[in-house]
């Protein structure tokens, strides 16, 4: 069995009287892509910025790769790369000085074209963020996270707000990184987007994990317990119709 | 994998000096930034040049009734027609004069008197006893000398002799253009740095880092930094325009336009605490711009940048001169005109501090990355 990367055990996270949540526990094994699904206001993006090191938690145990979140949170941030939710970039730089500034952040040379060119930016170098299409940012806002050569990449809700094409693109990219032997963990509410990139997944509801496993499995799980679907399996889905149509192929200006 | 270091001072200082240099370039790729903090100032700076210096003129009107053969009336007009007269006669009807006399823009109206000696009406404003003064005292010598030649007397036997010591001409644009740069810094300093860091909130940008070996207040002095070299280019360029085009005054040449980039580097120092406080205080896109308002525009109005702080109520000047605005533009005009060296300046210094000391530490207690 692989190494489990992180370890989250009885995390709790409360604003006062408000529990977001609510002991959760976790892991994530080396080299996977794990995905946290779940409603909007399920605790989603403040269990990952808990292990981001970006909030502090209530109680709980947070371990990322041997480093408890507790007393060596530098270690951790030296090995994680993040995206946040919504996310946006200092202004008036372009993308190379983007990168720059990571590096200065980080205090390691980065190699601003390399990593472009990974993510088919190259051609968008010079240009500010804000002249990127939609795919175009997220695909840049991927690349900012492995300017410090990560371990694990934290991506939170990567596929909002993207077309299809540029949504099918983003897996693939997604896979990409994995294939180098990044861990993932990102959060998503698109159930099909879970079950095409994600090997294992949690899924998470007022702030309690109440189901974890690979996408398979858990629907087999649901199937075994006698649940069927209501209508008939069509044999294509709108999407398809869709994709069929407009083509596979990335739309980019 | 060996660990890298923790974040320390000096890693810090290697990191905000490095993104220094990448806020400076994006500051002055910002096209709209320079709008308030420098063309606005230029602007005024300009006009105030225009105006050039006020006139020390005496206007009096003449009655259309009064007779050209009048002695008196032939000796105030050979004193118009001289060169450089400083005194200039305006014809007209009585009611139109007296229209513009109720108005403050003469200083009296010469009438025929009631008799026939040849003898002249003035009429004066109760509303202005200064030039209602000058009009008299003028004309009282014109009458008196005539009088004494009447007599018979050319050496009269007791005399006033006036001396005038050469002093420097009030110029507007020695008093506008220190004001001008004040504002600039204050403007730099509270529009600058409060709205890019509000846009660094919101965007994320700073929670970001803190997932990286930087602080984010890095980040923030990083870009207070690099507004207050941007502020000291934009004081150069502004007292090189004013030199070269209105030659505005610098009392100890080159070395008074380094007290005066000094002196501005240390204004908004103060000021950028304030730019930082107000972001902090005023969360949302709505609430900024009037908190920076409410900010600045008291000081600019109070702090003697547009019209002297003298033209104010005593107790009023008593609270505006002690605004930091004032503090800055008032140390600004002493070492540019009147040669004051950094040195004498040291209470508007002081009082500078004062005001920054207390916006950087609320600051510091405020600040939040979201």
């Amino acid at each position: 069995m692989t190494p489990e990367i992180i370890q989250v055990t009885d995390l709790v996270k409360k604003y006062g009287d408000l529990t977001a949540v609510d002991g959760i526990s976790f892991t994530v094994r080396e080299g996977e892509i794990f995905g946290l699904l779940g409603p909007n206001g399920a605790g989603k993006t403040t269990t990952l910025e808990i292990i981001e090191t970006l909030k502090p938690l209530t109680s709980g145990r947070v371990v990322v790769d041997g480093f408890d979140l507790h007393h060596r949170p530098q270690e951790i941030k030296n090995r994680i790369g993040i995206q946040l939710q919504a996310a946006g970039f200092y202004p008036y730089l372009n993308l190379v000085e983007l990168l720059e500034m990571f590096g200065i952040m980080y205090g390691r040379p980065v190699e601003p074209m390399e990593l472009l060119r990974q993510f088919d930016l190259q051609e968008k170098a010079a240009a500010p963020y804000n002249r990127l299409s939609g795919g175009q940012k997220q695909r840049f806002s991927l690349a900012t996270t492995l300017v410090n050569r990560p371990r694990v990449v934290f991506l939170d809700e990567p596929s909002t707000g993207l077309d299809p094409q540029a949504r099918i693109n983003l897996w693939d990219v997604i896979r990409d990184i994995n294939r180098q032997g990044v861990t993932i963990v990102l959060t998503t509410h698109y159930m099909e987007e879970a079950e095409q990139l994600c090997d294992r997944l949690a899924i998470i509801d007022q702030g309690k994990i109440i189901a974890e496993g690979t996408p398979a499995g858990l629907i087999q799980e649901l199937v075994q317990s006698g649940f069927r679907r209501e209508v008939e399996v069509r044999e294509a889905s709108l999407e398809d119709v869709f994709l069929q149509l407009t083509g596979r192929h990335l739309r980019e200006s | 994998m060996k660990a890298d270091p923790r974040p320390t001072a000096a890693s810090q200082l290697r990191i905000g000096l490095g993104l220094t240099r990448y806020a400076m370039k994006a500051s002055f790729r910002n096209k709209a930034g320079y709008f308030f903090s420098f063309i606005f100032p230029l602007a005024f700076v300009v006009v105030f040049g225009l105006l050039g210096h006020p006139e020390a003129s005496l206007k009096i009107g003449v009655s259309d009734r009064l007779r050209p053969e009048n002695p008196v009336y032939q000796a105030i007009r050979a004193i118009a027609e001289r060169e450089h007269s400083p005194l200039l006669l305006i014809p007209g009807t009585e009611a139109e004069l007296e229209a513009r006399l109720s108005q403050d823009k003469i200083a009296g109206i010469l009438a025929p008197a009631g008799d026939e000696k040849g003898s002249l009406t003035l009429v004066t404003s109760s509303g202005n006893p200064q030039s209602r003064a000058a009009a008299e005292s003028f004309l009282r010598g014109v009458t008196n000398e005539m009088s004494l030649r009447a007599a018979g007397i050319t050496e009269p036997a007791f005399g006033l002799e006036s001396r005038e010591v050469r002093g420097r001409m009030f110029r507007f644009i020695d008093f506008g253009l220190p004001g001008q740069i004040a504002f600039s810094m204050l403007s730099l300093a509270t529009f600058g740095v409060g709205f890019s860091l509000h846009t660094l909130r919101k965007t994320l940008v700073l929670k970001r880092m803190m997932a990286t070996n930087a602080r984010p207040i890095t980040l923030v002095v990083a870009q207070c930094l690099s507004r207050s070299l941007q502020a000291v280019v934009q004081t150069a360029v502004i007292i090189g325009i004013g030199v070269a085009a209105f030659g505005f005054t610098l009392a100890h040449g080159w070395l008074t336009v380094l007290e005066m980039l000094l002196l501005s580097f240390f204004g908004i120092m103060a000021f950028l605490g304030y730019g930082v406080l107000l972001s902090n205080i005023a969360r949302d896109d709505q609430t900024l711009p009037v908190a920076m308002n409410l900010f600045n525009l008291p000081q600019v109005l109070l702090s003697g940048v547009f019209f002297p702080m003298d033209s104010m109520p005593p107790w009023l000047q008593q609270i505006g001169s002690h605004l930091p605005l004032a503090y800055l533009t008032t140390s600004l005009r002493m070492a540019a005109v009147d040669g004051a060296r950094l040195l004498e300046l040291w209470p508007y210094l002081a009082g500078m501090t004062a005001w920054a000391v207390v916006a950087y530490v609320l600051a510091a207690r405020t600040f939040t990355t979201e």
